[in-house]
């Protein structure tokens, strides 16, 4: 072998020995400790805050070994591919997937735990029913997240506006955000618009799948006052942008959008409040409590972390999930969830004294908290919701036509995964 | 003699052919035979025979009237096409890049490397920033246009304008890629001689372009376009998820798109492998075709 | 050769379109160093604020390079990245010449079997493959990172295409000298395709430097992570800290620009077939 390739294998060899033995130390497993995986879907500023948790758990009960296993970006992908190498982590973080992956037995049920250790009295009632699919009981959220409505402050003063309160309704909404929805120039553009986003369907008392998932609602008055109502901003009202309720175009950065002064109010998240905190800071703002369309109503979602059924250590990977229900983890989790413990809220509202000044009724909020119900084939039935939504909201189709073929292919879907398990 | 060249030929294949079997091939008839299996992942396979094809491909009578047994398989098949219009266009931009920069310009290396950048830059950050950039009210483009006094659709929203919006995104970020590397590589193999023997024969620059740059070009060009339809049918993933999560309506949704949703989302791991035979047979025909039309027109020394 | 006004004119033209067309090529890497250089709440997507406002922040670079893993992740990538290029490049090499010059039982439909793999995408292969490399005990090692995708079939169906190009005058009068089928291989054919050899090569270093999703799905501790794994960790659950992102992406980036314009050499005119007139 001539002499440049014959060198470069042997570098290629020596560094694959010392990584080989850089690698061993690491991770290896001591035998004589208990195991314990737990998958995370943290990011550079919330790994430590579960590395906490985990070593207060592991300080407790020294002869048990816990691997974090960061998963960034494509979580539930991953997750899954674990799954089908029949490598489940014990515990695992869990969020809007949780419906699928209960449907197929994933979870560990934790009712009879849930009962024995937690006092009930320290979450809110609704949040027991979380994460329940099919009668059973597999965790209670850690945090949860809320969808609220950001304002700029000083586009308010500019138009001598007062600044909403909770409890506001929609007509005060609508008022507040015509005069805010302003032309400067004169040049028959809107320079700054009133609102932007979707005012929720669950503000319409309108549920769209029964509990069980077996039975669709779409073309009932309550979705097509929705549908309306949101269209009406846009069309009729002018207050929000075309297209600002599309489901694709409202998700990624509304902090951009909002510090640009996109609109004077904004949907946005408990998610987005780092970031509003940290890119927001020379702007003069603050949130309030959804209005009161046709009911007070918040859309949430949870974050948990779950149990898989076939871990070998239930009641360790109990213990451990119990650390996630404790104040010092919750608190530290508090500037981007809402904890779901009403003690740990209740003291992080008394001491924030940065922006949001209004946390206090976002806290209050989580008593009319509106959760989408688990159902099978959740993610394929809120695909065609999507496009659905997409429809009307473009201007493509007219809300009643949509909502009947909705309706029409969600009882498709359904008879047709019904004639398959057959 | 033919026998000791079979067992030379193992010598040579082996290495490779060891790995592709147990990595590549494996793999791949794995994913295929999936498609005759109802598989959620979490449970054991279920045979379903060709089930899962006739729910792909069949037609269903319900309620009286017959459709489709999956609309949004053929909508989405002819979404893959449309995207696959790109190819033409990218295959030219190429070559007149990989021409450009192939004449003994100073600077010639720099201009390659900027041309070259957007394909190794392209990660969710650019396409966020794409995606910021098509925003109708607030985003660069359309302001731009606003300030030419045309007033700009809402592009990755609009039914007719999100595809070639993010069509644009994959031909800006690809011409300067791959192809345009393998086109400079095939002109390196264009011996001057040959263009020497042209000009002394009298022919201008143009002519030389086309009677012996392009000929000469036709086993890059060949390879280039098999490569690009295999790839084509498979693409157009990341943008359409990071931009348009496959909307507005499905209309950005491509092949490979509908296969990792039913993968991933909705863990219909075998009916996704049944759309993956679908386009594999697709694949092969039209690859097939295009090898035997185009194979017989290329120019090997 | 007469240098007339025809020959300067395609070169202005040459510049004004290349920079005009450069420009618009340009702006991705300058928006990720824009990026890159500002304080960690700046606005990261509005062009208008392209530049950074207040003092560069060169310390986001420390920040993010200083970071526990991520010397361990460029290690790893540079291990994985380097040694799959090699491999590729040796193993398809091989097969390509037997492929492009030998004649062997059932040639052809074996080499259409390696055309049909490359027909079926990787969202269908990966949870097989991943089971493979689950039973193989791969699974979190640099094996499974570097030996399935050394195995694609884009690098030997490339070379093969290229060594069915070559003059075969050459080869004709090697093996009257008495030369083996590999000294043919090594001493004629590889030289000579040094071009499309560094493009190849060029390629899988590029492809293989930035691959996210292999990586991610094969790896689960964090030393096992490659660089563009371990920088996705900037991606929070809900929302991006673009200026380390954007200094780690940067940092990703420079290895592939110097590779580039390091291979450009062997895109030189000149190097090439010339040997068949002396």
């Amino acid at each position: 072998m001539s002499s440049p390739v014959g060198s470069f294998l042997r570098a290629i060899f020596l560094l694959h020995a010392i990584t080989v033995g850089l690698g061993c130390g690491d991770g290896s497993p001591e035998k004589d400790k208990v195991h314990l995986v737990f998958a995370v879907a943290a990011g550079m500023s919330e790994r430590p805050k579960y590395q906490a948790a985990v070593d207060e758990f592991t300080r407790e009960n020294p002869n048990v070994h816990v691997q974090i296993l960061e998963i960034p970006g494509n979580y539930y992908k991953k997750l899954t591919v674990m799954i089908a190498g029949g490598n489940p982590p014990d515990l695992m973080w869990m969020g809007s997937g949780f419906a699928e992956f209960a449907q197929r037995d994933l979870f560990l049920d934790l009712g009879d735990r849930i009962a024995r250790d937690i006092d009930p009295r320290l979450f809110p009632p609704q949040t027991l029913d979380w994460y329940r699919f099919n009668g059973n009981q597999f965790g209670i959220p850690f945090g949860i997240d809320l969808y609220f409505v950001a304002f700029n402050k000083s586009l308010f003063d500019a138009r001598k506006v007062a600044y909403p309160t909770s409890g506001w309704n929609y007509s005060e909404f609508l008022d507040k955000a015509q005069k805010l929805t302003v032309d400067e120039d004169g040049d028959g553009r809107i320079d700054h618009y009133g609102f932007r986003g979707e005012m929720d369907i669950s503000l319409f008392a309108a549920s769209t799948m029964s509990e069980d998932g077996q039975r669709a609602f779409f073309a009932t008055p309550q979705v097509l006052d929705y549908l309306q109502v949101n269209l009406d901003l846009v069309q009729k009202y002018h207050v929000s942008p075309p297209g600002s309720q599309l489901p694709n175009l409202v998700v990624d950065d509304p902090v951009s959008v909002f510090r640009q002064g996109g609109a004077a109010m904004m949907i946005m998240a408990t998610w987005d409040l780092p970031f509003l905190r940290e890119r927001c800071r020379d702007m003069d703002w603050d949130i309030t409590t959804n209005p009161v369309i046709r009911r007070p109503a918040h859309w949430a979602s949870s974050q948990a972390v779950l149990i898989s059924r076939t871990t070998k250590q239930p009641e360790l990977a109990w213990t451990l999930a119990k650390k996630f229900l404790g104040e010092s983890f919750q608190r530290s989790m508090a500037d981007r969830v809402l904890p779901s413990n009403q003690e740990v809220a209740r003291k992080v509202v008394l001491e924030n004294s940065d922006k949001p000044h209004n946390l206090a009724a976002l806290i209050k909020a989580t008593n009319s908290m509106y959760r989408i119900p688990s159902i099978p084939n959740m993610t394929e039935i809120g695909q065609l919701w999507f496009n659905a939504r997409q429809r009307v909201f473009s201007g493509r189709t007219e809300p009643t036509q949509a909502m009947v073929e909705m309706q029409k292919q969600v009882d498709r879907l359904i008879r047709d995964r019904k004639r398959l398990a057959r | 003699m033919g026998k000791r060249e079979n067992w030379l030929a193992a010598w040579f294949v082996a290495p490779n052919a060891i790995g592709f079997a147990a990595f590549t091939l494996l793999p791949v008839a794995a994913a295929l035979l999936l498609s005759l299996f109802q598989w959620d992942i979490f449970h054991e396979p279920r045979f379903v025979g060709l089930g899962n094809f006739r729910n792909l491909l069949g037609w269903v009578n319900d309620d009286g009237e017959w459709r489709a047994g999956d609309p949004r398989f053929w909508q989405f098949l002819g979404n893959t096409f449309y995207f696959m219009l790109a190819i033409p266009l990218t295959m030219a931009a190429s070559l007149v890049l990989a021409v450009v920069l192939n004449q003994k310009l100073p600077g010639r290396v720099f201009f390659r490397t900027i041309f070259f950048l957007p394909s190794i830059c392209m990660g969710v950050g650019v396409l966020l920033l794409w995606k910021f950039m098509y925003m109708p009210d607030i985003g660069m483009i359309n302001r731009a246009l606003r300030s030419l006094g045309i007033e700009g659709p809402d592009w990755l929203s609009s039914y007719h304008w999100a595809k070639p919006a993010i069509m644009n995104v994959g031909i800006w970020a690809s011409m300067g890629g791959t192809n345009m590397i393998l086109y400079l590589a095939g002109l390196q193999g264009i011996p001057p001689e040959q263009y020497e023997a042209a000009e002394i024969d009298g022919a201008n620059r143009w002519q030389q372009f086309w009677n012996v740059t392009i000929p000469m070009l036709t086993p890059t060009t060949f390879f280039i376009l098999i490569t690009s339809i295999i790839y084509g049918f498979q693409g157009e993933f990341d943008s359409a998820y990071v931009m348009t999560q496959g909307g507005p309506d499905g209309s950005t949704t491509t092949l490979a798109y509908y296969i990792y949703s039913h993968a991933f989302e909705y863990f219909n791991m075998g009916y996704a492998a049944a759309i993956a035979v679908a386009m594999f047979v697709l694949i092969l025909i039209v690859t097939l075709i295009n090898w035997h039309f185009f194979g017989s027109k290329v120019h090997y020394v | 050769m007469s240098r007339n006004a025809g020959h300067w004119l395609r070169i202005i033209i040459s510049y004004v379109f290349l920079t005009l067309v450069g420009v618009t090529m340009l702006f991705p890497l300058v928006w990720m160093l824009a990026t890159s250089l500002k304080a960690p709440a700046a606005e990261a997507l509005d062009l208008k604020q392209l530049l950074p406002t207040e003092k560069l922040r060169w310390d986001n670079y420390a920040i993010v390079t200083g970071e526990t893993s991520f010397a361990r992740a460029f290690f790893n990538s540079a291990i994985v990245t380097l040694s799959i290029t090699f491999g590729l490049v040796a193993t398809s090499s091989l097969a390509a010449f037997a492929f492009a010059r030998l004649n062997f039982f059932g040639r052809d439909k074996f080499f259409m079997g390696y055309l049909a793999t490359m027909m079926v995408p990787g969202v269908v292969t990966l949870i097989p493959l991943f089971i493979l490399l689950r039973k193989l005990g791969w699974i979190d090692t640099y094996a499974a990172l570097i030996i399935p995708p050394m195995f694609s079939a884009y690098g030997v169906f490339m070379l093969r295409q290229f060594f069915l190009t070559m003059p075969r005058e050459l080869e004709e009068a090697a093996t009257i000298d008495g030369c083996s089928k590999f000294g043919i291989y090594w001493r004629i054919i590889l030289p000579l395709s040094k071009t499309a050899i560094a493009a190849l090569a060029i390629l899988t270093f590029i492809g293989t430097w930035r691959s996210f999703m292999w990586p991610l799905m094969v790896t689960y501790t964090n030393e096992m992570f490659t660089l563009p794994v371990a920088l996705t960790r900037y991606q929070e659950t809900y929302g991006v800290q673009w200026p380390y992102l954007m200094a780690g992406s940067v940092v990703l980036v420079v290895p592939m620009l110097v590779v580039f314009v390091l291979g450009q050499r062997f895109f030189i005119e000149g190097i090439q077939v010339g040997a068949v007139k002396g």
